[in-house]
């Protein structure tokens, strides 16, 4: 059931929620990502279409919220940086409420960097992580192959440094085989960052949400459960259901991909709603053009907004099930079992995310 | 009509994006009623928006901690696991640093 101010949320014409994705490249080679890294940094030709977009779109809202996704949005920080930090001067001039995410791997979040972003209030941040370091250098490494758990600890250690407000979300996938890997990070993270009350860590079960196969063993949802219980000490037995301790802890959750006042922008320019299929013609609705207009298959973009008319959770919360459910293509393989809802800021792959 | 749920009746058929990137309802009730009642500081990280009755309390309220605002019901702050104290803040009693709708932890016992 969601509440009025939920569906106010998503359905309000003065909040606007784009998703950006400065490139669709990524330094790291995640065993399970879906993404193909095909489309690289995102032309000067589209920035200024989403540049001249935000001009006119910024005086009519109260909340513009932006998210950066990828790729690695911050293998194009400059990008970020500019984009970013135009919109924030834009909602400070009209006093619009300005709000910005990033979903990052977190190697490139660096001491020198995450300050300039704070100064642009980009102050939300999802980092991941598959485990304690013999783990997710297993799984989370870069294109080279070479670990990257001791950078992006580093990174945090020197992020926990900065002054002012901000979160920093440790999202920690959990898979059959890393659960006691999982509860040894979880430990050190609650030793070491989560004292600190900007920064929070949420769980997440890896799926196969690709038609590639991963070789991570899925947990179904009893034994995911029971994992998170080990991991937690029996904390996660103890919160509600709207906690957001994990995808099974969402209540009432609309993804933004149902929303209508939320779009993403690829690196190329095209438009489209959900951060995961994005090989799905159904999710390649339009595109920016320079002038700051944008060209949009409205028919096709109304069927994202379905769950509206029934307002049934399983199609607000992923609506690209039902999508596929309709008109299933062969390499899109997500089940409602498996992504269900999802965390309402997009998170870096589908098989990376859920 | 239900006068407590402006959204009672959606049809998403309706519904349309500009070419100036902005939302467009034929329903123009529905869209008076989203674009009338939208808080200044909702944002999508607020634990007020998971609120049930919350567009019935104080906006300046929903400042991204988890109140029991006026007269709403503790029910109403579900984002709170173990909702205790209405004053002034809603404190997580369980779990408080893996818990991210209550923002003062200064007040909670630690894990």
């Amino acid at each position: 059931m969601f509440s009025d101010s939920t569906l106010t949320e998503a359905l309000s014409p003065r909040k606007f929620h784009l998703i950006l994705m400065p490139t669709e490249k990524c330094n790291f080679r995640c065993t399970y990502c879906y993404e193909d890294f095909l489309i690289g940094r995102m032309p000067p030709g589209v920035v200024e279409g989403i540049k001249r977009l935000l001009a006119a779109r910024v005086p009519t809202l109260s909340v513009l919220h932006v998210t950066w996704f990828g790729g690695e949005p911050l293998v194009a920080s400059d990008l970020v940086l500019q984009l970013g930090g135009y919109a924030h001067e834009l909602c400070r001039k009209h006093g619009v409420e300005f709000a910005a995410n990033i979903t990052t791997n977190g190697y490139g979040l660096t001491g020198d960097l995450f300050p300039r972003l704070l100064d642009i209030s980009h102050t939300d941040y999802q980092i991941t992580f598959d485990g304690d370091e013999e783990w997710h250098d297993r799984t989370r490494v870069l294109a080279n192959g070479r670990a990257t758990f001791a950078r992006i600890w580093a990174n945090m250690e020197a992020c926990r440094e900065a002054q002012g407000p901000f979160h920093i979300a440790f999202r920690l996938h959990v898979h059959e085989e890393n659960v006691e890997s999982v509860k040894r990070l979880y430990g050190r993270l609650r030793k070491e960052f989560l004292q600190d009350r900007r920064f929070r860590a949420f769980f997440h079960k890896v799926s196969r949400l690709s038609a590639r196969p991963i070789k991570e063993g899925v947990l179904d949802k009893k034994g995911y459960l029971e994992a998170l219980a080990y991991i937690t000490d029996g904390a996660s037995t103890r919160v509600s259901r709207a906690s957001g301790l994990s995808e099974e802890h969402l209540d009432g959750y609309i993804c933004y991909a149902a929303k209508p006042n939320s779009l993403m922008i690829r690196a190329d320019g095209r438009i489209g709603k959900c951060t995961v299929a994005l090989q799905d013609p159904l999710n390649d609705l339009g595109r920016i053009k320079e002038d700051g207009t944008v060209a949009i298959n409205n028919e096709k973009l109304r069927l994202w907004f379905e769950g509206f008319g029934t307002l049934s959770e399983q199609t607000l919360g992923c609506p690209a099930v039902t999508l596929k459910q309709a008109k299933p293509p062969k390499d899109f393989v997500i089940a409602p079992s498996e992504i269900g809802r999802h965390r309402a800021d997009p998170v870096k792959g589908l098989a990376e995310q859920i | 009509m239900d006068i407590r749920n402006p959204f009672h009746r959606i049809d998403p058929s309706g519904m349309s994006i500009c070419s100036d990137g902005s939302v467009k309802y034929d329903d123009k009730e529905l869209y008076e009623k989203s674009g009338g009642n939208v808080p200044a500081h909702v944002s999508s990280r607020s634990p007020n928006d998971a609120c049930s009755n919350i567009l019935a309390c104080s906006e300046s309220l929903n400042d991204g901690r988890c109140h029991n605002v006026g007269s709403c019901e503790e029910s109403d702050n579900f984002n709170c696991a173990n909702f205790t104290d209405c004053s002034p803040y809603a404190v997580n009693r369980v779990g408080c640093s893996d818990y991210s709708g209550c923002d003062d932890w200064s007040v909670c016992p630690k894990p």
